[in-house]
């Protein structure tokens, strides 16, 4: 997305004022503890996102970007603290600034305020994971299953996915509740025609029969056949004089509500103890039935966070990423209610469904009692209707089957006593009206059988709508699930083989054949990484802490890979390998440079000898480190940007500071000669700790530099090159003066090696010290390309002693073939 | 930058397209939703799935 060009900070964090460099290109900020390393990369994280993730991360809920951003001494004035930073955008071709302030820290400035460059700076804010501190690193390595799914799903920006699996579930079960309700009315469609057929279960057959004979005694055509357009009472003419009540039909529907109403007091038996069950099992754990009771507002008030300010309430929390971590444990909770959600939600559908069955037996007595106009019993019907309805409305959630519970503990969709009275009544009062004459009875009879087959065609026309809806809803749900569960397989398994390719090659001394496995399950990230091919095993199991550091450096390297593809042009590394030794670090540095070549990593360390790493493997060129030597309250990081090692000791001692020429020297001579020792193949007398001192390895990279030129001049000579045994031999010559220029120097020689005395000294004093190790150092080196001199090999052969661009090459086999 | 969502988005309305269950119009409607750059409402894919079939083109019907 981005690379950095330069960055000035003002009263943020630990700075007061400091501006740098970054060029584009790789960049390390080099210093002890406190002298304002981070300080850096928090400055350039609040320009870029308005946030410091040390200040809000998981257990930080006391301190804030507001509150605690600007330097301790300017911290009532946040209107002093703000971030320059200058960008490069590879995608655009294009610089531009943002500038911003903690006091509206919200609100930066963009120069030139671009849509395109504008869009680029809110997708930058947008991934605060480009910067990444050793703590974050205990987040995909050192976490629980759930917490690494979470880490990495939100790297990833997976929570979309999430979401969108959620809604269209919500969907399909709305849509399958509303099948279910179809369902329930095509039944009573059924039954209510029935009823008028006035047989058992009306086929067509039977329809045609019965209806036919009625049709006969009016003297209409019979029927032939039954087809979506026939109208069963097709000529009748309607009596404009009389309005004849069909007294058989009539009693046939009450009979059969009041039946229907008795049975049902032992219907939704199994139903209505599931629904009670549950919800007891919910009560019985406060913190489930909490959680539980909270799930719709909780998962709604997620979609409604836009910033670090509590939507409900207005509290103001230290950031959007807190607040929302805040609210997903709380989801979390209710999680362990799910099968309880699913046994209530199936026991509702099932209930929902009966209700729309009353509701269609129903509908022929509601008509009768309009028919007659029996005020009260149309009263009581409505009522009851109203009821039968609400349960049918809360039987579709889980909320509100909830709050309908008490009223679900009564038998079957229940009818009261009074109600029931009511309708005993009226069926008395019905079955004492008087019969039909034979021609209304009849032309009553196809009347109502004609309107029930319509209400059941459209019966059947809603439930195979409904079937289509449901059919589709689990189509769509089930498709999503399965590409989903494909993609972050196969997702998974890319950054798997990109994170054991890394960490292979930072310990390809004895882990050639590390593999990890992720195993993705639902809402969880299990992890496991092989241990010397003897099985798999949790990170933490076998490997050590330092280990562990590199996996999750590798594992994060992985995942912004695939997440950025070629834009993975930017992160920040703050002091993230601190537990790894200092060979793998040098792998690692080897590691980062050719497989990320175009990305600009901005690294912190507080040791020296990894920051000459960097510089050695040229992962960070020298003009790009930037050394802190302390940090004080007044004037914040004490640092000489952009000199390299022998310009700084050159300048202290011009300073006549010693103390600090001395400390420089030494953290180099240390460095160098470990590079030196590990290139020449050099023995110093061996340690278990490898804890090996100046003094060792200065005697041994001597001894074995002695070694290889006996060697080199035994080979040149006995092949014949008498060029490379002159230039040998001159190269011995040199390094015996240097060595000899050193043993003047002989009394500090020792202190120096063993103790830091140089503090007695002066300046002036120490300038010999300094020329002659300088002058030692050089003989290590190639004059022309500068790289270290170093033994080739041909598997465990030396081949030749050499330097990169081999402008010396000494062969190490003489020709008879022995070394 | 790859966009996971927007991957498994394209995948699974062409997963949807190759299967029988919902017809095209609806497939379309989803889609869209998907990818207004939003989160859909639940009452919109619901509208969705209890989509009517579109009228028959009658040239359709001829060919048919």
């Amino acid at each position: 997305m981005i690379k950095i060009e330069s960055l000035h900070i003002e009263e943020l964090r630990g700075i007061r004022k400091l501006s740098i460099n970054m060029n584009r290109e790789r960049f390390a900020v080099v210093g002890p503890n406190g002298s304002g390393k981070s300080g850096i990369i928090d400055a350039l994280e609040f320009g870029l996102t308005g946030e410091i993730g040390r200040l809000t991360g998981r257990g930080q809920s006391d301190v804030s970007v507001a509150e605690h951003g600007p330097h301790v001494a300017s911290a009532k004035q946040p209107e002093k603290a703000f971030v320059t930073v200058k960008v490069f955008i590879p995608k655009l071709n294009k610089s531009a600034t943002i500038t911003r302030y903690v006091k509206n820290k919200s609100k930066p400035t963009i120069v030139p305020n671009d849509p395109a460059i504008v869009k680029v700076f809110d997708e930058v804010k947008d991934h605060p994971e480009m910067a990444l501190s050793r703590r974050d690193i205990v987040k995909f390595i050192l976490i629980e299953p759930a917490k690494r799914s979470e880490a990495v799903q939100r790297l990833l920006k997976l929570d979309e996915i999430g979401q969108t699996r959620k809604l269209l579930n919500t969907a399909k079960n709305r849509v399958e509740s509303a099948q279910k309700n179809a369902e329930g009315m095509l039944s009573s469609s059924g039954q209510t025609l029935s009823q008028a057929v006035g047989v058992p279960q009306a086929k067509v057959a039977d329809i045609l029969k019965h209806a036919n004979t009625r049709r006969k005694l009016l003297g209409l055509k019979e029927l032939g056949e039954l087809t979506p357009e026939t109208r069963i009472d097709e000529g009748v003419v309607p009596d404009k004089d009389a309005k004849p009540f069909d007294k058989k039909t009539a009693v046939n529907d009450l009979k059969a509500f009041i039946d229907f109403s008795n049975a049902s007091k032992a219907s939704l038996e199994a139903e209505r103890a599931t629904v009670e069950n549950s919800f007891s099992q919910l009560e019985g754990d406060p913190k489930l039935m909490a959680a539980f009771r909270r799930q719709d507002f909780y998962e709604a008030g997620i979609g409604f966070i836009s910033g670090p300010q509590c939507p409900l309430c207005d509290h103001e929390w230290p950031s959007e990423q807190h607040l929302r971590d805040h609210v997903g444990e709380k989801i979390d909770q209710s999680k362990t209610a799910k099968k309880i959600q699913d046994d209530i939600r199936a026991a509702g559908l099932t209930i929902s469904a009966e209700c729309a069955r009353v509701l269609g037996i129903l509908a022929p007595v509601r008509k009768i009692a309009a028919d007659l106009d029996d005020k009260d019993l149309k009263a009581a019907i409505a009522g009851y209707e109203q009821a039968v309805r609400d349960a049918q409305a809360a039987s579709g959630t889980i909320a509100g089957l909830h709050k309908a519970r008490a009223a679900l503990k009564e038998p079957g969709i229940s009818t009261s006593k009074d109600f029931q009275a009511k309708l005993d009544a009226f069926l008395k009062v019905v079955e004492a009206k008087p019969d039909l004459t034979d021609t209304h009875a009849a032309q009553a009879y196809l009347n109502t059988v004609n309107l029930r087959v319509e209400d059941l065609r459209k019966a059947k026309k809603a439930k195979v709508k409904a079937d289509a809806a449901a059919k589709a809803a689990k189509a769509t749900y089930d498709t999503y699930c399965e590409v989903m569960e494909a993609e972050l397989t196969s997702l998974y398994e890319e950054v798997k083989d990109d994170f054991a390719a890394y960490y292979r090659d930072i310990n390809h001394d004895n882990e050639l054949k590390f593999n990890a496995k992720f195993l993705p399950s639902e809402g969880a990230l299990d992890f496991k990484v092989s241990f010397f091919e003897e099985g798999l095993f949790p990170p933490a199991a076998y490997h050590s802490e330092g280990h562990q550091d590199g996996m999750g450096l590798c594992l994060y390297l992985a995942l912004m890979k695939k997440l950025f593809g070629d834009q993975f042009t930017f992160a920040l590394l703050d002091d993230v390998v601190m537990s790894v030794d200092a060979g793998h670090r040098l792998q690692l540095c080897k590691m980062l440079k050719s497989k990320f070549p175009n990305t600009q990593f901005i690294l912190t360390t507080h040791e020296r000898m990894w920051a000459e790493q960097m510089k050695t493997t040229h992962l960070v060129e020298k003009k790009n480190v930037l050394t802190l030597y302390g940090w004080t309250l007044d004037g914040g990081p004490i640092a000489e940007s952009g000199s390299e090692i022998w310009s700084e000791i050159d300048t202290a001692i011009k300073k006549n500071n010693p103390n600090a020429a001395a400390a420089a020297l030494r953290h180099h001579l240390e460095f160098v000669c470990r590079v030196v020792a590990q290139e020449l193949g050099a023995n110093p007398q061996f340690k278990m700790d490898g804890n090996y001192d100046l003094g060792d390895l200065l005697t041994a990279n001597r001894k074995k530099v002695k070694a290889l030129f006996a060697d080199a001049v035994a080979s040149e000579q006995s092949w014949g090159n008498v060029e490379n045994v002159k230039r040998v031999e001159a190269m011995r010559q040199a390094m015996n003066t240097a060595n000899a220029q050193l043993a003047d120097e002989d009394g500090y020689l020792n202190k120096n090696v063993h103790f830091n005395e140089w503090v007695n000294m002066t300046g002036e004093e120490f300038a010999p010290v300094a020329a002659a190790f300088r002058g030692l150092l050089d003989q290590f080196r190639c004059g022309k390309c500068q790289t270290w001199l170093y033994v080739a090999y041909d598997g465990r052969n030396p081949i030749a002693f050499r330097c990169d661009c081999q402008s010396l090459n000494l062969v190490k086999k003489p020709a008879n073939g022995t070394t | 930058m790859v966009s996971v969502a927007g991957k498994i988005t394209d995948e699974f309305v062409k997963n949807l397209k190759s299967g029988a269950d919902i017809r095209p119009d609806q497939i379309a409607k989803l889609e869209s939703l998907l990818k207004q750059g939003k989160s859909p409402k639940v009452d919109d894919l619901v509208a969705v799935f209890n989509l009517d079939p579109p009228p028959t083109q009658p040239a359709e019907e001829g060919a048919k």
